[in-house]
Parts: structure tokens; C-alpha cells; sequence
């Protein structure tokens, strides 16, 4: 076997499985569009549309990041992220570059044009079969370039990826409004790539020979700042915790923010091409669009690159001995965790109440739901907005928490099945609940029987948080003394929370619309109480094997 | 007693990577663990700090179990390993200061003079440091807030001499400062016969045994014996750890008593015409190739 | 006071250093009141366990050959000068053994020998003057 062949061999390896998996799910939804159309079978490919999708996405980025990681390129000399042990190998500089963006390119496009033939279309998505896929293709070719190739400016490197997204991002908006022909935008995005290609293939052999950069007088040595020393282990590893993972979840609703306000500003119906037809009919609109943020970021932790690790590309589940050896006890790390999560949370959820406020002003108004739910609430405010919005804030911020905790439990207990198993749940239930929805909504003998079992299903609940709590106080008692001190304050925290809930909610709410029986029973379900009462003692699970 | 592990045994799957071990490191001792790649030398630190559970058996440091009290037992341990374990990220005035939280002990003007002897500048990034600076900067998070018990697990792996004799310093200052205690596992067991009073030794998962680095000095020997006839295979004797030569004249690496060997020498009618020490290196090598066969 | 280690001859360190100084105060190079570093400042220099220059220390004593004294120090006894001449002795009936037992080995006979060492010494003096 030829060097060239096995290194194309070692560049497909590791995202074969995933492509495999996708042509599969493209492949059953394709048989499913063949069966005659209904409501039922509109939603099931829908929604196995929206997890391909996801799916697509994650195996962008393993393509994209499969031989570089941008963050350990040394950007001050524009260097290159190539793994060294690569470069030693006998084959020449175009076999290192062209075998992995060949085979990134054929699974792409290879993934992509079967998906928009066989499952959108069908569907009524009037989506071009080839430029999407180009643009996945160019959007991975220039971070490759930018992390493979050893520019001679010191970051030159970050200059390259922010300039090629914002070319992507261009190409993509100007192509899908057909500013220009189909065969006009097809030609840009090929040049782009092939610009990407030839940069890689430069800067790569730059890195190879080990071409000196020229620095910009020689590198600065950073006046040191002297902060005040933490006064306490708590302190510390908080801060730790924030430094390390504190900015991804506000960074993917940043980026997710902005992708919707693209969406909605182009996606409106009364503009000429594909992008104008790509809204989608749901009511509230593309604020389902926001609802992907936590799932994409379930779906990346459950491939390895969870947000809660110490470094994003080494698929390793288990306590790095360097956290799992502090002199603290597992109680006070899952503190530290918690409450990391919900500064994270605090500050993504200002920015999703300064998204949804900036919205609600421009003309798109996500398809009028802000109209409507403003109106139907606007005799009712009055002096009452002030309070109204902060509570609404709150709800937002715990629910954002809500889900920060529960997506970082797969990293918490250490063992990947139960990561995985946790999105596979998931999953089956965006599956599953627009086809209940269909149900629900359609057929009114189902609606009555669904109120009618309501409150058992309430009930079931109630009793599930209860047993999995008492459960939880279980496992603690064996665990540390500090763990069985956390749980009595965790229970005691959310003792408070419903009593608060509950009284705010009965203060706020107009009388008769809810009894207070079901006032309590809804707080004492939404305010979080398992998910911090289990977090220590998975943490403990996995820092003592 | 500093350390006290009580028949501890535990497996991974198949594998028994420790089978009934018995320890204790009394105060103010050097303990050398020594051992093959996968004997079970890093399985049983990680069970002295509480990260590993044994399956049966009891492990007591400072009299508590690192599983129930990790505070009470980490924060008098200072740890140093040979896997990059440090997150690249920070710079080391973060990692020092994120460090000093931990522990009240910490000497803010010891972590500075370790810093200066060593060179490593303040705002220098982890991953930016070479291997043999990163192990100082492990060694500064290690020793600043003097622990009572030092465990190293392979520190010098890989490491310039220059390094080396800084963590070798660093154990020798640490034990002369009030007498505090040392498990010092190695490789390079002339290091470890420079610094440590007693030498345990680990072969897959077994202990074999675990005593003052005299005695097991004074208990091993080479000698050279000369035979009437020419030897084919290596003659057998009692206490034979190891064999070298061939003809005539045959080296002997022996276990015990030198009165038992020198009868049963002369029983054959050959004649001793050499004796001398074994080095530490010489006898972990007898005894490891002991059962795989010469 | 030089005290050199070898690590691969696997003679005990404490042993090394008893024999070292044994060396030198045969040789001359320590003298009666000469002091011998302190344990720690030993033990950092050479890089070994500060147990072992006690141990050192105590063998040296028993020997007779340092005392301990009041200012905290360890220091050559005053009976070095005997013990200097004993120790000369010593080793070279050490090195005489050595040399005998080779010559046995190789059938030489004892009044060869000592012709032997007689001729070495002439020429040994030739050479010097």
C-alpha cells in the first residue's frame, strides 16, 4: 500500500462511521417520502430531517477540526496546527492536503445532494441541490487553510477563518436570494474553494520546510496583573470553571442569534429565491430555531467535544486527575460546576432578552407572535410590566439553567453511554412529540382525553421527581458528609423556590385561571431540584472509580 | 503511620492490577516504588489519593480514607506525575494563584524563590513551556504549600538531567524540613537508591517485597564461580536470581545468606574468585526476568 | 572536602563516603580538627537521603575517626593521627591482599613477587630524579 493511499485511509477513518449513519437516516427518510403524503408522515420525515441536519452539522465540524485544532496553533507567529508527526511522513505535501479535503468534499456533497433530492424537496422546500453543499465544502476548506497554512503575519491565521466565514456567509446569502445566476454562484463558491486549496497547499509546505515567520518586532513580553489571591478552594474552582466553559453556552446563542436574524431577515416570503421559501410554517414562527441551540450542543457532547472539558478535541470522558485531585470535596466541586452554569446561564439569557427585544421591534416580529402575545397581554399590564418582565427574565434564566445542567450530566458521571443514551432519549422525542402534536391537535376526542388524563400524568410526574429525589438522598448518605450536607441545602433552596413560585404566580396571575393546587404542583415540577441533588454524587461516581 | 494500605486488590475487567497488597510508610520516610511498565505503581498512588476505589482491602493516609474525606487527606499531599496534567490555557501566575485557594499552608514567598530558581516567567502559558518547565511548574504547584506527604509518580520520565536533580533537590529539601514523608516511584533506580531508606517493589500487581534499602543491599550479591568443567547450561545454585557467562567462569546474581552460597559452591568443587555489590538496577532486572525465562 | 558518588558499582552510599574519608585522612588531605560538612548541607550537595550522612557519620564515629562536638559540628578526632597511620595500613594490606590473590591465581610465585615489587620501586625512583 502506497503512503499517499494509507494517509487518505487515516483522513477517513474517523468520520466514517458518522457518514455511514447518515447516508442510513437519509436513506430510510427517502423511502419514507415515498409513502402517500399525510400529516403524519410530513412531521415524522420533518423531524428526522431536523436530526440529519444536526447530524450533518456535527460531521462539518469533525471535518473542519479533524486535523487542526485552530486554538493550539501559536497565532502570534501565524503558525500552522498541523500535527508535526503528519509532516514527517513520506508523502508529499498534496497528498497531506488534497486526500482530506477530497474526502470532506465527497462526503459533504455526497451527504448533501441525496438529502435535498430525496427528503426536502419532496417535502415542497424548493432548496438547490448543489450550492449548500458547496458552501459546506467552502466553509470547511478555508478553516483548514487558515489552521493548516503557516502565514507569514502574525495572526494571520485568524485574519484568514474570520475572512473566509464572512465570504461563505456572503456567497451563500447573495447566491440563495439569486442576486446572481445559479451557474454565476456555483463558479464563486468552486473559486473560493480552490483559492482555499491552493492556500493550503502553500502554506502547508511553509510549515513543512519550517519557513521562519517574520514577527512584528519581536513578541511582547504582557505586563503581568497581579489579581488578589481566591479565599477559598470554592473560589478557585470557580473560577476555573467560568475561564474553562463560561463562554460557550453565551457564544453558540450569539451565533445562533445571529444565524436567526439572517433567517428572519431573509427568510421572508416576499423575497425572490430559495431563502425566501426556507420559512418554515410552525406556529411562533423561526423561534424554533433557538430551540436547536441546546440540542446541537447535546449532540456535539455526545460525539466528544462537550463544552465541559478541559480540552474540546480529546474525546475523554473521565475527571482529569489534575480537577479530580484538589483537596476538595466532590460537594464543593459540583457546586463550583452549578454555579459556573448558571452565571454561563445569566449571561445568555440577557442576550436572548436582548435578541427577542431587538425582534420584536424589527418589521419580521417572528411571524406576529410578539403582536399577538402583546395584545392579548396589553389590557392586563399596565402598572404591572415592570414586575411582569422581570419574572418573565427569571423563568428565562431557569429554564436556560435547567438545561445547561442537565446537557453537562453526561460529563459529570464520566461514562458515555449515559451521555449518549441521554441524546438517543432526546432524540426519540423530538421524533415522537410532532406526530402527538398532530394528534392533539386535529382530533378532538384526543384532546379530551388527553385533559382528562392530565392531572394523572401530572401526578405520575410529581411522584417520579419525588422517588428520584429520595433515591438521591440514598445515595448521598453513602457518599462524603459534605454531599449529604449539599442535598439538605439543595432541598432546602428548592423548598424556597416553589414557595416563592408559587406566591409570585398566584400575586401575578389573574384569579380563577389556575387553582392553587395546580399552581404548586406546576412549581414544585419546574423548579429544579434532582438535577442539582444528584450532581455531587455523579460527580463522586466518576472522581472515585 | 503516614500511609497504611491493607490488603488491597483490585481488578480492571480481567485484569488484576493489584492483587493483596500490604504497604505502610511510617513518618518522615522515603519509600521508592519500583516496578514494570504496568505492574501497578500508578494504580496503587491513584488509590492513595482517593481517585481509585479498591475492590477489597482498606487504604488509610493520615488515618483517614481518601474516598470518604478527600479534603482532610488532599490537602496535605502534594503530587507530582509524569503525564501533562496541567491545563495548557493558563499562565503560570494563574495557576499559581488558582493553586494557592486550595491550600492554607501555601507559602506565597517559597512558591516566588521556586519560581525565580527556576525561571519560568510569570505570564508564560503552559502549553508555551518546554517538558522539562512544565514539570518545574508542577513541582512549585507540589511543594509551596509543603506537604506532609509527597507523592511522585515517575517525575523524571523523559526529563533532562538538569530537571531531574531540581526534583531530586526538591525530595531532599522536603524530607530534611521536618521530617516529612516520600513515595518517590522510578525507573531510574540510581536515583532512587540516592534518596530513598526503603524500596518496594511492584510485578504485575504483586508485592514482592517491600524493606530498607540496606537490607536489600546487604541481601543480594554478585559472585563469580569457577567450575572444574565447562558449564553448558547455567549450573543451578540456591538462591540464584540471575546468571551471566559461560564456559568455565559463571556470574551469579544471588539472594541470601553468602555462607549457604560459598557451601554449596564448594560442595561442586568449584571455587568463588569474585564477589561484589549488586546495583538496585541489577536486582529489579534479575527478579523481573526471573519467571519470563533468560 | 570532595566526596565523589559512583552510582553503578553498587556499593551502598553511606559506605562510599566512610571509605572516602578514610581515603582521605590516609592520604593527608584531612587533619585532625578538620570539619566535615554539615549533614543537610551534604545530603543537598550530592543529592542523596540526609538518613544516609548520618548513618555515614555514625560509622565514622564508631570508627573513631570523627567525634561529635559541642558546637554542633562533626569534626576529625584527635586521635587522627594513629588512626591515620592504622588506616594506611589498612588499605594497603588491602591492596596487598588484592595483588596477592592475582598472583596466586596466576601461579607466580611469592619471591618473584617481591623481586617484582623491589624492581618497580628502583625505577619508580629513577623516574623521579
Amino acid at each position: 500500500m502506497n503512503p499517499a493511499l494509507a494517509t487518505g485511509w487515516y483522513f477517513w477513518r474517523r468520520t466514517r462511521g458518522t457518514t455511514y449513519g447518515l447516508l442510513g437516516a437519509i436513506a430510510l427518510l427517502a423511502l419514507l417520502n415515498r409513502l402517500p403524503s399525510s400529516p403524519l408522515q410530513q412531521n415524522l420525515v420533518m423531524s428526522g430531517a431536523l436530526l440529519t441536519g444536526m447530524g450533518l452539522l456535527s460531521l462539518i465540524v469533525a471535518f473542519t477540526y479533524q486535523e487542526s485544532n485552530p486554538t493550539k496553533a501559536d497565532v502570534m507567529a501565524g503558525g500552522s496546527a498541523f500535527p508535526v508527526s503528519m509532516l514527517v511522513l513520506p508523502v508529499r505535501t498534496r497528498d497531506l492536503v488534497l486526500w482530506p479535503v477530497g474526502y470532506a468534499a465527497i462526503a459533504q456533497l455526497g451527504i448533501w445532494i441525496p438529502f435535498a433530492k430525496f427528503v426536502l424537496v419532496p417535502q415542497g422546500f424548493a432548496v438547490d441541490l448543489v450550492w449548500p453543499g458547496l458552501a459546506m465544502v467552502a466553509f470547511t476548506t478555508s478553516v483548514q487553510a487558515s489552521s493548516w497554512a503557516k502565514f507569514p503575519v502574525p495572526v494571520g491565521n485568524l485574519i484568514w477563518a474570520l475572512g473566509g466565514l464572512g465570504v461563505v456567509t456572503g456567497l451563500s446569502i447573495v447566491t440563495g436570494l439569486g442576486v446572481f445566476s445559479k451557474p454565476v454562484g456555483y463558479g464563486a463558491f468552486l473559486l473560493f474553494i480552490g483559492v482555499n486549496v491552493a492556500t493550503s497547499l502553500w502554506g502547508l509546505q511553509r510549515a513543512r520546510v519550517g519557513v521562519d515567520v517574520w514577527r512584528m518586532g519581536g513578541r511582547r513580553v504582557r505586563e503581568v496583573v497581579e489579581k488578589p489571591p481566591f479565599r477559598s478552594g470554592f473560589r478557585s474552582q470557580l473560577w476555573l470553571e467560568v475561564r474553562r466553559n463560561g463562554s460557550f453556552l453565551p457564544g453558540f446563542v450569539v451565533l445562533a442569534c445571529i444565524t436567526m436574524g439572517l433567517i428572519t431577515i431573509f427568510g421572508r416570503p416576499d423575497l425572490p429565491g430559495e431563502l425566501g421559501s426556507t420559512g418554515i410554517e410552525i406556529p411562533g414562527g423561526r423561534m424554533i430555531f433557538l430551540v436547536c441551540v441546546p440540542l446541537a450542543v447535546m449532540f456535539s457532547s455526545a460525539m466528544g467535544t462537550s463544552p465541559c472539558k478541559v480540552d474540546n478535541f480529546t474525546p475523554s470522558f473521565g475527571l482529569q486527575p489534575f480537577f479530580a485531585s484538589r483537596p476538595l470535596s466532590t460537594a464543593t466541586l459540583a457546586a463550583a460546576k452549578l454555579v459556573s452554569g448558571a452565571i454561563s446561564s445569566l449571561v445568555t439569557s440577557l442576550l436572548l432578552a436582548t435578541a427577542v427585544g431587538f425582534w420584536s421591534l424589527s418589521p419580521a416580529q417572528f411571524g406576529g407572535v410578539t403582536t399577538t402575545v402583546a395584545a392579548a397581554l396589553g389590557s392586563y399590564l399596565g402598572s404591572r410590566v415592570l414586575p411582569l418582565s422581570l419574572f418573565a427574565f427569571a423563568l428565562l434564566f431557569l429554564s436556560v439553567w435547567k438545561v445547561a445542567v442537565a446537557i453537562s450530566c453526561s460529563e459529570i458521571t464520566g461514562r458515555r453511554w449515559i451521555g449518549g443514551s441521554f441524546v438517543f432519549f432526546v432524540g426519540a422525542l423530538i421524533v415522537a412529540l410532532p406526530i402527538l402534536w398532530l394528534y392533539f391537535h386535529q382530533d378532538p376526542q384526543w384532546i379530551k382525553f388527553l385533559l382528562r388524563q392530565a392531572p394523572g400524568v401530572f401526578g405520575a410526574l410529581l411522584v417520579l421527581k419525588l422517588v428520584v429525589c429520595v433515591l438521591g438522598l440514598f445515595v448521598a448518605r453513602k457518599g462524603e458528609a459534605a454531599i449529604w450536607r449539599f442535598c439538605i441545602w439543595a432541598l432546602g433552596g428548592w423548598a424556597l423556590g416553589v414557595g416563592l413560585l408559587t406566591a409570585v404566580l398566584g400575586a401575578l396571575l389573574p384569579p380563577g385561571v389556575l387553582n392553587s393546587g395546580q399552581l404548586l404542583g406546576g412549581s414544585v415540577l419546574f423548579i429544579p431540584l434532582n438535577r442539582v441533588l444528584w450532581t455531587p454524587s455523579a460527580m463522586a461516581w466518576n472522581r472515585h472509580r | 503511620m503516614i500511609v497504611e494500605v491493607e490488603n488491597v486488590t483490585r481488578q480492571f475487567g480481567e485484569k488484576r492490577a493489584l492483587n493483596r497488597i500490604s504497604l505502610t510508610i511510617p513518618k518522615g520516610t522515603v519509600l521508592g516504588l519500583v516496578g514494570e511498565n504496568g505492574a501497578g505503581k500508578t494504580t496503587l498512588i491513584k488509590h492513595l489519593m482517593g481517585l481509585l476505589k479498591p475492590d477489597q482491602g482498606t487504604v488509610r493516609v493520615f488515618g483517614k480514607d481518601p474516598v470518604v474525606d478527600p479534603v482532610g487527606v488532599l490537602g496535605q499531599i502534594g503530587y507530582l506525575s509524569e503525564e501533562d496534567i496541567l491545563p495548557g490555557w493558563m499562565r503560570l501566575h494563574e495557576l499559581i494563584r488558582y493553586s494557592r485557594g486550595f491550600y492554607p499552608s501555601w507559602d506565597a514567598d517559597y512558591a516566588e524563590a521556586l519560581r525565580r530558581d527556576f525561571g519560568i516567567e510569570k505570564g508564560a502559558r503552559i502549553r508555551e513551556l518546554s517538558k522539562g518547565q512544565r514539570a518545574r511548574a508542577g513541582l512549585i504547584v507540589a511543594l509551596a504549600h509543603r506537604p506532609e506527604l509527597l507523592l511522585l509518580d515517575e517525575p523524571s520520565s523523559g526529563l533532562d538531567p538538569i530537571v531531574r536533580r531540581d526534583i531530586l533537590g526538591a525530595i531532599i529539601r522536603t524530607i530534611a524540613d521536618d521530617g516529612r514523608t516520600v513515595l518517590f516511584s522510578s525507573h531510574l533506580l540510581a536515583e532512587v537508591e540516592q534518596v530513598c531508606d526503603r524500596v518496594a517493589m511492584i510485578r504485575q500487581g504483586e508485592l514482592l517485597f517491600c524493606d530498607d534499602l540496606e537490607s536489600i543491599q546487604r541481601s543480594y550479591g554478585w559472585i563469580t564461580v569457577r567450575y572444574p568443567e565447562v558449564q553448558p547450561t547455567p549450573p543451578l545454585l540456591e538462591g540464584a536470581v540471575s546468571w551471566n557467562g559461560d564456559g568455565r567462569e559463571w556470574s551469579v546474581l544471588v539472594h541470601g545468606l553468602p555462607g549457604a552460597v560459598e557451601a554449596e559452591t564448594t560442595l561442586r568443587g568449584a571455587a568463588i574468585v569474585d564477589r561484589r555489590w549488586a546495583t538496585l538496577d541489577e536486582i529489579f532486572v534479575g527478579l523481573s526476568t526471573e519467571l519470563v525465562g533468560r | 572536602m570532595q566526596i565523589h558518588l559512583s552510582p553503578s558499582d553498587g556499593v551502598p552510599i553511606y559506605l562510599q563516603i566512610v571509605n572516602q574519608v578514610r581515603l582521605q585522612l590516609a592520604a593527608g588531605r584531612l587533619t585532625e580538627g578538620d570539619e566535615l560538612p554539615a549533614i543537610r548541607t551534604l545530603a543537598e550537595r550530592l543529592l542523596i537521603n540526609p538518613n544516609t550522612v548520618v548513618r555515614a557519620y555514625r560509622e565514622l564515629e564508631a570508627l573513631g575517626i570523627v567525634e561529635k562536638r559541642r558546637t554542633n559540628g562533626t569534626f576529625i578526632s584527635a586521635a587522627g593521627s594513629p588512626l591515620a597511620l592504622a588506616e594506611k595500613r589498612r588499605l594497603l594490606a588491602e591492596r596487598a591482599d588484592a595483588l596477592l590473590a592475582e598472583a596466586h591465581q596466576m601461579s607466580f610465585p611469592l619471591e618473584e613477587l617481591i623481586v617484582l615489587i623491589r624492581e618497580r620501586a628502583l625505577e619508580t625512583v629513577e623516574v623521579a630524579s
